[in-house]
């Protein structure tokens, strides 16, 4: 009469709902997610499953209902102390009708709802609208690598990628094939022999003549032994047996990237520009790995001179010294060639300075931009915490004429790098400068 | 060769099996309960917080306030603010019962007993019930709901779907015919055939109504008043009448008040179903135990769990929420029976059963023909007012205190008793707005009106109007005694 089923295993089914709930809340789950992006703590931002509150306001849903704090009402309540009929007691402060909760540890009152976003649901509002600017190349299929990949079984190729298995197979299949038909033409003789042989005895026993027999003996005797030699020729294995796996060159497309952070770290560059720089970096990381399988990301900080270092050397380190810009394009185009081959990686170079430059170096970075930025997908330059425009910025301005590649920017506050980063990839348009 | 169904506390499919076969015993030879079959379900944490989310129902369309209800709750599960129950239960037949995964034996034990025999008995026999709700066909017409929303969300967007959703859910607490009763289940299909009818009609007078020309008879010589009655149903209202809407839409909206109608019962008659449920696990504990068939040890963890759910916390207690429906119904279940077995004096002066033996038959008497208002006045004795020390309060709005206008002694029983039962009867039963006209000739406003003299949350009523007014595509007010409301700007329409 009953029946006890286990359901623990057919999983939850609330993701159709969450779902629902998520894309009533967008609007506002946006404007936290962007909130958390232009202030919120860098860590926070890179592992984003921090639950989003949102007030249950937003999700209030209406019906007709009873007002009890401005109507008389009587109530039965249990525990009953010392009270008779006719006691009054005194109202509690401001009305008292509702029994509020105090907080709780994480922060969230009864008016508010919690949503945990998925780190991918995170990056979905985060980067909501948002593409590279270059990816239309890949569209049009110009990057793209050739890779080796078994493509079946043929009949020609190096003995190295012999097939046994495959060969011993078709042997068999051939030997069997070209076997059975003389088999049974043998067996067929080996009977008539033996009844031949038979006969001659009987016809001996009768003593008859048996000379025509004899001759038809030999005969049969001659053809048994050439099938039986046929049969032996069969070779165990023929070429035409062999078989080889074959490999193929297929394209596909490239789906690894990497990022080159190229940072300024001259005295001038302080705590904040620095916090500007990982932000901003840390954002652009982010949305590159929305796009691409594996994204590397190569350090290269530089003052007078350039160097590759760990990301904690990178944030961590502050030199001194005079700037030179040219070194660290120089290092960056140098890693690329031997590292990142641009024709199996996609590369992206950013780079964040507060535009001190020697004056002359300028020319040497212009003529090494030259070289580097058609073999990039782009090179994203960031200017931090100054005034006016340095001269490099205008520099880098004047080549970003002839190379869309090149995208420039400015930026003075922790708040402006979300917005501009919003600017720089909207998907409407793609600008080359902002 | 001890006769015990286990011994140590992790459960097992074959002892749930056991174990449900001599609860069977138990509740058909000595309490005569007629149950639907068993359908058992073991499920996790997460499972229950899925079925919390719907209402407890198996399979639900999916609505964004479902997901919030979930977050809400696994919010609260996850601080620790809130246990979740052992147990839940589906009137379903067969009925559909979940057990935790986390439950101990003696826990799964106490949980067949409460569950699938107490709540099921009362699902089949309740009156109520029996009147209200389909048993057999409800996870069809769930299964079926599902579907058809997820249907329209692909045809005509999930933005539109939610609309309507969140417009019927706004009014679902007024979709009910608390007065007429719904056809008996034999008359099931009956009555679809018959509602197929009533919708061809319907559209066809809205065919009429596309012809006249727009307001040209001024609407106060409007000959007839439509609808000729009030009406209370302001979904089945709408489904029927509203001049525009389309057919999906009307379909969602008998959908919503189908499934809030199958669960009307159940908001009607807690503290009855949750006594009775407990009464039917206190017997069959401690049968089980005195047939030697639990350990000591099991009746002690049973006796831990079952006092924390029926704990009443005092009115100043930091616990307290409330009455208990788990405290009082078992409390009055317990009662009656002790009426029967060893009445006093003064029960003798309260019912006319008391000293009957055969308290099998009040009990059963009592969970048919009762909802949770009728059962506290018909039930409620002052043995157990005394031991809930219950007392009411009185609150004057013009007053700066509250009066205590009863206590648990003689003169104030009767009061308590029906103060009682009139708040549970307010608290069940939402404002009673009714339509009482269409300007059928005219601008083809909806009036509806509020009946009862409760005061509204008008903030509150005012969104609602909103939404009816987005289902009906016309103006809305709503005359409150002493004023009228209405929707402050029109929505934006919805026609393209």
């Amino acid at each position: 009469m009953s029946t006890i089923i286990d359901r623990r295993s057919s999983g939850t089914r609330s993701t159709s709902n969450q779902e629902r709930l998520q894309r009533r809340v967008r609007a506002r789950l946006k404007s936290a997610v962007e909130k958390m992006a232009r202030s919120g703590s860098i860590e926070d931002l890179a592992n984003a499953d921090q639950p989003i509150s949102i007030p249950t306001r937003d999700l209030h849903e209406p019906n007709f209902r009873r007002d009890f704090s401005d109507s008389s009402w009587e109530r039965v309540l249990p525990g009953n102390k010392e009270y008779q009929r006719g006691d009054e007691i005194n109202k509690p402060e401001g009305g008292g009708a509702g029994q509020g909760r105090e907080g709780s540890p994480d922060g969230l009152g009864d008016d508010e709802v919690a949503i945990v976003l998925s780190a991918d649901e995170f990056l979905d509002l985060l980067f909501d609208g948002l593409a590279l600017p270059n990816l239309r190349k890949t569209a049009q299929g110009d990057v793209q690598a050739e890779q080796w990949r078994r493509a079946g079984f043929i009949k020609d190729g190096s003995p190295s990628r012999m097939h046994v298995g495959r060969t011993m197979r078709a042997a068999r299949a051939r030997r069997l094939a070209l076997r059975a038909g003389k088999r049974r033409e043998l067996q067929e003789l080996e009977e008539a022999r033996s009844k031949l042989q038979e006969e001659i005895s009987t016809r001996i026993a009768r003593k008859e003549d048996v000379s025509l027999e004899q001759e038809r003996l030999k005969i049969l005797d001659e053809q048994i032994s050439i099938l039986a030699r046929k049969i032996k020729a069969i070779p165990f294995i023929d070429e035409a047996d062999l078989r080889f796996a074959h490999i193929d060159q297929q394209p596909h497309p490239i789906t690894n990237a990497v990022m080159f952070c190229v940072m300024d770290v001259s005295g001038s560059m302080g705590e904040k520009e620095k916090d500007l720089a990982k932000r901003f970096f840390l954002l652009l990381y982010l949305f590159l790995h929305r796009h691409y399988q594996a994204v590397q990301i190569v350090f290269i900080k530089h003052h007078s001179t350039a160097t590759e270092c760990t990301e904690q050397a990178f944030f961590g380190a502050r030199e001194g010294g005079g700037t030179l810009v040219s070194p660290a394009i120089m290092l960056t185009e140098d890693i690329m060639t031997k590292r990142f081959p641009p024709d199996r990686w996609n590369v992206y170079v950013a780079q964040v300075s507060d535009g001190d430059n020697y004056f002359a170096d300028n020319t040497v970075v212009a003529e090494h931009l030259h070289q580097l930025l058609p073999r990039l997908r782009n090179l994203f330059y960031l200017e931090v915490n100054r005034e006016n425009e340095s001269d490099l910025l205008q520099l880098y301005d004047g080549i970003a004429e002839d190379y869309p590649e090149l995208i420039t920017a400015r930026a003075s506050a922790q708040e402006d790098i979300y917005p501009l980063f919003r600017t720089l990839f909207s998907s409407e348009e793609i600008p080359s400068h902002v | 060769m001890s006769k015990f169904l286990f011994t140590d506390n992790d459960w097992t499919f074959p002892r749930l099996d056991a174990v449900t076969e001599a609860i069977a015993v138990i509740a058909a030879e000595e309490l005569h309960l007629d149950t639907y079959p068993n359908q058992l379900e073991v499920i996790s944490a997460e499972q229950m917080l899925d079925a919390y989310a719907s209402i407890g129902l198996p399979v639900y369309y999916a609505h964004w306030s479902f997901g919030k209800q979930r977050a809400i709750e696994s919010g609260q599960y996850r601080r620790g603010e809130m246990g979740l129950a052992y147990e839940l239960v589906i009137n379903s037949d067969p009925c559909i019962s979940y057990l935790m995964e986390e439950n101990t034996m003696t826990m799964q034990t106490l949980v067949i007993a409460h569950a699938a025999f107490g709540h099921n008995a009362f699902f089949k026999n309740n009156a109520f019930f029996r009147q209200w709700t389909d048993a057999e066909g409800i996870i069809d017409y769930l299964a079926f709901a599902q579907r058809y929303i997820a249907q329209c969300e692909e045809r005509f967007g999930m933005d539109a779907v939610t609309d309507v959703l969140d417009a019927a859910h706004a009014i679902s607490r007024n979709g009910i015919d608390r007065a007429r009763r719904p056809r008996q289940l034999s008359a099931r299909e009956e009555e679809q055939r018959w509602q197929e009818r009533e919708r061809y009609l319907e559209q066809q007078v809205l065919e009429i109504w596309r012809t006249l020309p727009p307001a040209h008879t001024p609407s106060t010589h409007s000959p007839d008043i439509f609808p000729s009655e009030p009406q209370e149903n302001l979904l089945y209202f709408i489904e029927k009448n509203a001049p525009h809407l389309e057919g999906w839409k009307r379909e969602i909206l008998r959908i919503v008040r189908k499934i809030t109608q199958y669960l009307y019962p159940q908001g009607q008659t807690k503290i009855m179903n949750e006594g009775f449920a407990c009464f039917v696990h206190y017997h069959i504990m401690h049968s089980l135990h005195a047939k030697g068939l639990l350990t000591d040890g099991t009746l002690l963890e049973f006796y831990a769990s079952h006092t924390a759910v029926v704990m009443q916390p005092d009115f100043d207690d930091r616990r307290y929420s409330g009455l208990n429906p788990y405290a009082l119904g078992f409390a009055i279940f317990q009662d009656i029976k002790r009426i029967c077995v060893a009445p006093t004096e003064e029960d003798r002066r309260w019912f006319s059963f008391a000293g009957d033996p055969d308290w099998l038959q009040h009990i059963h008497f009592a969970m048919r023909e009762f909802r949770d208002e009728s059962f506290v006045l018909q039930y409620l004795s002052p043995k157990v007012m005394r031991d809930l020390h219950l007392f009411s309060l009185h609150n004057a709005v013009d007053e700066a205190t509250y009066r205590v206008s009863a206590i648990h002694d003689d003169a104030g029983y009767q009061h308590l008793r029906e103060a009682l039962a009139q708040q549970i009867a307010d608290s069940s039963r939402p404002p009673d707005i009714q339509v009482i006209s269409v300007d059928r000739w005219g601008d083809r406003q909806l009036r509806l009106k509020q009946m009862d003299q409760q005061a509204l949350d008008l903030e509150e009523a005012q969104k609602t109007l909103g939404y009816i007014q987005e289902l009906w595509g016309y103006d809305v007010h709503l005359d409150i005694e002493d004023q009228t409301l209405t929707v402050p700007q029109p929505r934006p329409d919805d026609e393209p």
